[in-house]
């Protein structure tokens, strides 16, 4: 690892691009969950993912950590884990014949938490996290500590095995800049993971990018040019998932129970910025907004029960949204462009 | 900040698509109110509210229009810098380059450089050799202009169609089609066959040949006024015959008072009674008039309403023609015909004097024999109030029954007028109100066929 970051134009898409490296060589597969938890560590939001045991989840996790130098800390929430578990307590201590309390942080005093299963634990200890994401500090005994900088949660769940959790409340899910979806590996991805995991002791990722260089990528990533156009559709787009809209799409009008805020458009801009630099570029196009469409929205709309009944996706209500959207941006699709013959 | 070739490519470009959107914009809108105005200018041709040259200028003004305003429209909804960049940035997909290279001008503009600008700008230059083959489709264009050039030839066409004539302008279009117009809703018989039927009768030409049988010219001049219904015209040719003949008899040493120093409008009026009665007999003045057999007086019926002749009776029953002497004089309203013998076969007649009753001229109590009171049943129509002023000098004519009839009003001396100047008097009263009516013209050849008759009749009835 460099000890100096270089922070020119060149040296900052190096530092992405050595990243994604370092990570695809430590997890085998889940490329895009790869790019996803580095997008949202670029622009320091929270994950929550969401998937069946076994698949790399906490190795996506323990990986960034190791590769972007981030100090990283696990919970494991269960039905018994109290705030004071996730936050720290306050300790009785002696000293020299005087007793006093000292604040014992918490394992969420960390650049980079695992919170696993977070829908085992109780409302009261979500909540207690899921401040802490938000103020990016915790206040205890009426004192407030700021968290490390970065600090980013990458929260789990189990879609399976529902009983005795508690699902997370959705104000409480839009705390989340992205909601993804991990699926299982492919047949060639599986024979990959499995010939390098059985075999001997797999080298940890390395770090290759400094805090200094993470916080360097983290401003260059809100530096990332996006036209206004393209800012347009990305808030058209957060007000078309709103069902009470009358120029929404047919599905999200029916089916819609409510749809994506301002913080969805925040997520939604600074999704594509962080895509866009990624992919190597300073500046950020439709394509850039809809790669991290899904991810960004997903959480932020709720379908209703009729929409339940019938089958359907919040993805479905985010995409017909972004398909009403797209024909309202620039000019007119008729008018091309298409290339003149040689 | 200096325009870069990025910036050029992207004015270029916005200018080209508002062009090309405008020239689509006005094409469309040209082209529908193009093809909206055509029909409906053919349609007024057809009406013949307006002549082809008119409506055809109207149709290609109203597209011209058109095609104005969607070229304004076209300009108020105009594209801007960042929607040229977003079509670059479509047609080379490259993230926004172009749009990029767009914002940092504007930040360059504003003060507030950023600290990447330049090398993003850098990049959008070196693009611009990429976008150069970069067009609009040309289907965005052809298709609005084709559909312009269509309607603008729609428009031409208007030019082809034919002036409606005054028939067509009161028939329907399936009579129009059909080559026929019905003279009532009922009526059942055609202009063609009321014209046959009045071909029968004497014609101008016949007249005026009686009367200039030597001057074929005159003769000829003759007809065509009384043919025209400028009788006006007629009794000039008349009087100036009359003086020339005056002239050349004053010249060959006779007076004018001399034995056969018969004017020539005696010699019309006799001419007439001649051929009035070697047609129709003696009981040919009731036929017209839907009264069967009237072998009466009907002189004196004529002379015996001055006040309120009834000139006509639409429903074709003869209502207000006295067919006997002996109802001579009961009234305006209706002959109470009560004449003998049969004549019903020119009971068709009675259909040609009245527009409105036209439609069933068998019908009434003509075919009675008895002219039973002059009613009948054709159906009325309504011509519209009528001006009495525009019915002449010397008669008028007003309707009674909403329209159903027409009474003939005889001026406070029209006692003192001999038959034929009644005639022609009202014949021109009809002939100026029927022109004022702007009845088609069929009507009015029926209408001029029936007064033709009339005059005959009333010289005939006048006597020597």
């Amino acid at each position: 690892m460099k000890t100096e970051t270089d922070t020119s134009m060149e040296g900052l898409l190096e530092l992405v691009a050595a990243a994604r490296r370092e990570m695809a060589r430590a997890v085998v597969g889940q490329e895009e969950m790869i790019d996803l938890v580095l997008a949202a560590i670029l622009c320091e939001g929270h994950v929550l993912l969401e998937g069946v045991p076994g698949i790399g989840k906490t190795l996506i996790a323990t990986s960034a950590a190791g590769c972007l130098s981030l100090d990283y800390g696990r919970i494991q929430f269960t039905p018994d884990l109290m705030p004071s578990d996730v936050l720290g307590a306050s300790m009785l201590e002696d000293r020299g014949g005087q007793y006093g309390l000292r604040f014992e942080k918490g394992p969420v005093f960390a650049n980079l938490v695992l919170a696993d299963e977070i829908n085992r634990a109780s409302p009261k200890t979500q909540s207690a996290l899921l401040e802490a994401m938000q103020e990016r500090a915790v206040t205890v005994r009426g004192d407030t500590m700021a968290l490390p900088r970065p600090f980013i949660v990458l929260a789990t769940q189990n879609p399976l095995e529902m009983e005795g959790t508690y699902p997370l409340p959705e104000a409480q899910i839009d705390r989340f800049l992205f909601k993804a979806i991990v699926g299982h590996p492919g047949l060639e991805d599986l024979v990959r993971i499995v010939g390098l995991t059985v075999g001997a002791p797999r080298t940890p990722a390395r770090p290759v990018v400094s805090r200094e260089g993470v916080a360097a990528l983290q401003e260059a990533v809100r530096g990332v040019e996006l036209p206004p156009a393209m800012v347009e559709y990305a808030a058209r787009t957060v007000m078309l998932t709103q069902g009470d809209r009358p120029e929404a799409p047919q599905a999200v009008r029916d089916f819609c129970r409510y749809g994506a805020g301002p913080r969805g458009a925040q997520a939604l801009v600074l999704a594509a910025k962080a895509a866009a630099l990624l992919d190597g570029r300073f500046h950020a196009g439709m394509k850039d907004l809809e790669r991290f469409l899904l991810p960004a929205l997903r959480h932020r709309v709720s379908v209703n029960f009729e929409g339940q009944s019938q089958g359907v996706l919040p993805e479905d209500l985010v995409k017909a949204a972004a398909a009403a959207a797209r024909t309202a941006v620039g000019p007119d699709a008729a008018l091309g462009p298409e290339k003149a013959k040689a | 900040m200096r325009t870069s070739p990025a910036i050029a490519r992207i004015r270029a470009a916005r200018r080209m698509l508002n062009l090309r959107r405008g020239l689509s914009m006005a094409s469309r809108w040209g082209a529908t109110a193009a093809a909206v105005s055509a029909p409906a200018a053919c349609a007024a041709i057809l009406a013949g509210w307006t002549a082809p040259p008119l409506a055809a200028t109207l149709a290609f003004a109203a597209g011209t229009a058109g095609f104005l305003a969607g070229f304004a429209l076209s300009v108020r909804g105009r594209y801007r810098d960042r929607h040229a960049a977003l079509w670059l940035d479509r047609g080379l997909a490259d993230d926004g380059l172009f749009s990029a290279a767009l914002a940092c001008l504007e930040r360059a503009r504003l003060g507030a450089p950023g600290p990447r600008d330049a090398w993003l700008a850098a990049r959008a230059d070196s693009a611009v050799p990429a976008s150069a083959g970069l067009r609009v489709p040309a289907r965005y264009l052809t298709r609005p202009l084709a559909a312009l050039g269509a309607s603008f030839l729609l428009c031409a066409a208007a030019l082809a169609v034919p002036p409606a004539t005054a028939g067509e302008r009161g028939a329907s279009p399936a009579d129009r089609a059909a080559g026929t117009v019905p003279l009532g809703s009922e009526a059942g018989e055609t202009v063609e066959e009321l014209l046959a039927k009045a071909a029968e009768s004497p014609s101008p030409e016949d007249l005026a040949r009686s009367l200039f049988p030597d001057q074929p010219e005159l003769a000829d001049l003759l007809a065509d006024a009384l043919r025209d219904g400028r009788l006006a015209d007629a009794e000039k040719i008349l009087e100036k015959a009359e003086l020339a003949r005056t002239d050349l008899r004053r010249e060959e040493g006779q007076g004018i008072g001399a034995p056969g120093a018969q004017s020539l409008h005696e010699r019309l009026q006799e001419a007439v009674r001649e051929q009035g009665g070697s047609s129709t007999g003696s009981d040919e003045t009731r036929t017209e008039r839907g009264e069967e057999g009237g072998s009466g007086d009907q002189k004196s019926a004529q002379t015996g309403e001055q006040d309120a002749a009834p000139m006509e009776a639409p429903d074709g029953a003869g209502a207000q023609a006295p067919g006997d002497g002996a109802a001579a004089g009961t009234g305006g309203s209706g002959g109470t015909g009560s004449g003998t013998g049969g004549q019903d076969g020119n009971g068709g007649d009675s259909g040609i004097e009245s527009p409105g009753g036209l439609s069933d001229p068998s019908s009434g109590d003509k075919s009675k024999g008895g002219g039973a009171s002059g009613s009948g049943s054709g159906v009325s129509r309504d011509w519209g109030p009528i001006d009495p002023s525009a019915t002449g000098g010397d008669l008028g004519i007003r309707p009674l029954d909403g329209g159903a009839y027409f009474e003939l009003l005889l001026p406070e001396d029209g006692s003192g007028m001999t038959d034929l100047q009644r005639v022609i008097a009202s014949s021109r009263s009809a002939e100026e109100a029927i022109a004022r009516l702007s009845l088609p013209a069929e009507y009015e050849e029926a209408i001029r066929a029936y007064f033709t008759l009339l005059n005959r009749d009333a010289a005939a009835a006048a006597g020597p």
